[in-house]
């Protein structure tokens, strides 16, 4: 008796197979991941507003004292708002993305799960918590009667999903920059700074002389907060923003971030920092 | 099926490349227990592993479109943040299994009670091997991998596994590494060899067996 080997190769199943099975570990991934960050501690996922509100209510009674009023007309803490949603969808994004392996580097020794599924699972729960924050933050304003809604809602689709792409390949790239030079680690934090600050969250661009545009207009996280309060506030419109050099920058980092992952899986696999 | 494709794999060893497979490209048969015997440090632990999909290739593809089991026994998925409630919940979803009866199977089936909702960092070892075994018999594999039956826990727990692993065995497949030549003749009815970076596949168990032990051991079975 020969060996009964079987040549048919079920090759109708060789896309939808890996493409269930790629969705099967985003999402058993995500839940696990939204399960440890919010399903065990008590108050869950209201410390996901913990660090916005932080930012808005301390710099807003902070700019409270320098200036009377937002650039913007109405209250403060909404122009900061719009800033920092807009921030945070790149920074957070960025650095939950980046962190993504060490804590689960175990669950990689399932052959199933890749290192792409914890990225997605990971940018997955960071934008829809930041998401469902700003929503619920700006409703706030609103009842609060210290913003109006936004002007042009489908215009901040956008610069919003832009914001999104650039912290998923940001956080890919940095994961796969530290795998081979580790004084990384120290210098990011630098960069993510100049990053906080230059970022447009406590002004417009209009504060500054062109000679400080000048420099200012290489910083991509300025063009979407620009363009996200052109399209918020009916009353203001950016001279200031480009459309393509923050798209460009942005859709350049995720597919940079996707074929890193490819080309570094192995690195990245054995993420033990 | 797993399907080997132009694979090669060496590893160092003091210098020296060993090599586990020079441009190997074959297939695993279904529907047959295959057990894999070779000398030690030939890598056959690596290969099971290389199946698995928890190793790659250094060139060359495998291609697996049977649902292949981790090497049984093996719980280094299993993280220490997690309960086994957890872990059942996730690694059901990952192989898309009803998550409520792959819980309810193995919170029975690794008699771990109240620990079976704590944190795996407060397991055994032993412990933790059950929760893993367990977890695999929950899972509907095609092909189950084994490398060395260890055994875990006391005797009752050891009868318990048998007879699970037995009745898996009725619908699937095994291919299995061990040393002791009495496991192999009881689990596989086809035999391969992996010596010096080749891997020789042999229709009848016995005749790998014999081939094994006068060639390779220098010893007729």
């Amino acid at each position: 008796m020969t060996a009964q080997i079987d040549h048919r190769f079920p090759s109708y199943w060789a896309l939808g197979v890996p493409l269930s099975r790629f969705g099967r570990s985003v999402w058993a991934i995500t839940l696990r991941e939204y399960r440890v960050r919010y399903g065990k501690r008590r108050l869950g996922v209201f410390w996901a507003f913990a660090e916005p509100l932080a930012y808005v209510v301390g710099f807003t009674f902070i700019m409270s004292f320098s200036r009377a009023a937002s650039p913007l007309g109405g209250g403060i803490a909404p122009f900061i708002a719009t800033g920092l949603m807009t921030y945070m969808l790149v920074n957070s994004t960025e650095s939950s993305v980046r962190s993504a392996i060490r804590p689960n580097a175990a669950l990689l020794s399932f052959p199933r799960v890749r290192p792409i599924d914890l990225f997605l699972g990971r940018w997955l729960i960071e934008v829809t918590t930041l998401l469902l924050v700003t929503v619920v933050l700006f409703t706030a304003f609103w009842l609060a009667g210290a913003v109006e809604p936004p002007d042009e809602p489908w215009r901040l689709l956008l610069p919003l999903g832009l914001a999104m792409m650039a912290g998923f390949g940001g956080g890919i790239v940095n994961a796969s920059i530290i795998t081979v030079f580790k004084p990384w680690t120290a210098i990011y934090p630098v960069i993510s700074k100049v990053n906080f600050l230059t970022s447009g969250i406590f002004f417009t661009v209009a504060a500054f002389p062109p000679t400080v545009t000048h420099y200012l207009w290489w910083q991509p996280v300025l063009h979407l907060t620009e363009w996200v309060r052109s399209a918020y506030y009916g009353s203001y419109e950016s001279t200031f923003y480009d459309v393509w050099y923050p798209a460009t920058v942005a859709v350049g980092l995720f597919f940079t971030g996707l074929v890193l992952e490819r080309v570094n899986r192995v690195r990245l696999m054995n993420t033990k920092n | 099926m797993i399907e080997f494709r132009d694979v090669f794999k060496s590893y160092q060893a003091g210098g020296v490349t060993k090599w586990i497979l020079r441009g190997g490209s074959f297939r695993f048969p279904r529907h047959r227990s295959i057990g894999i015997l070779g000398p030690n440090g030939a890598g056959k632990s690596t290969l099971i592993r290389m199946i698995a999909g928890a190793e790659r290739p250094d060139h060359g593809t495998i291609r697996r479109t049977s649902r292949v089991s981790w090497p049984l026994g093996f719980s280094g998925g299993i993280t220490g943040s997690m309960s086994g409630l957890d872990a059942c919940v996730f690694v059901a979803r990952l192989y898309g299994e009803d998550h409520r009866r792959v819980a309810r199977f193995v919170e029975e089936f690794s008699g771990l009670g109240q620990y079976f909702y704590e944190p795996a960092a407060t397991y055994s070892s032993g412990m933790k091997a059950r929760l893993s075994f367990g977890l695999s018999m929950a899972i509907d594999f095609d092909i189950y991998l084994v490398d060395e039956i260890t055994a875990v826990g006391d005797a009752r727990f050891r009868q318990a596994c048998l007879e699970a692993f037995r009745k898996r065995r009725e619908t699937a497949d095994v291919i299995m590494v061990s040393h002791s030549i009495k496991t192999i003749r009881d689990y596989c009815d086809m035999g391969a060899i992996l010596s010096d970076g080749f891997l020789y596949f042999y229709d009848d168990i016995e005749e790998a067996i014999e081939i094994y032990s006068e060639h390779i051991l220098g010893v007729p079975a």
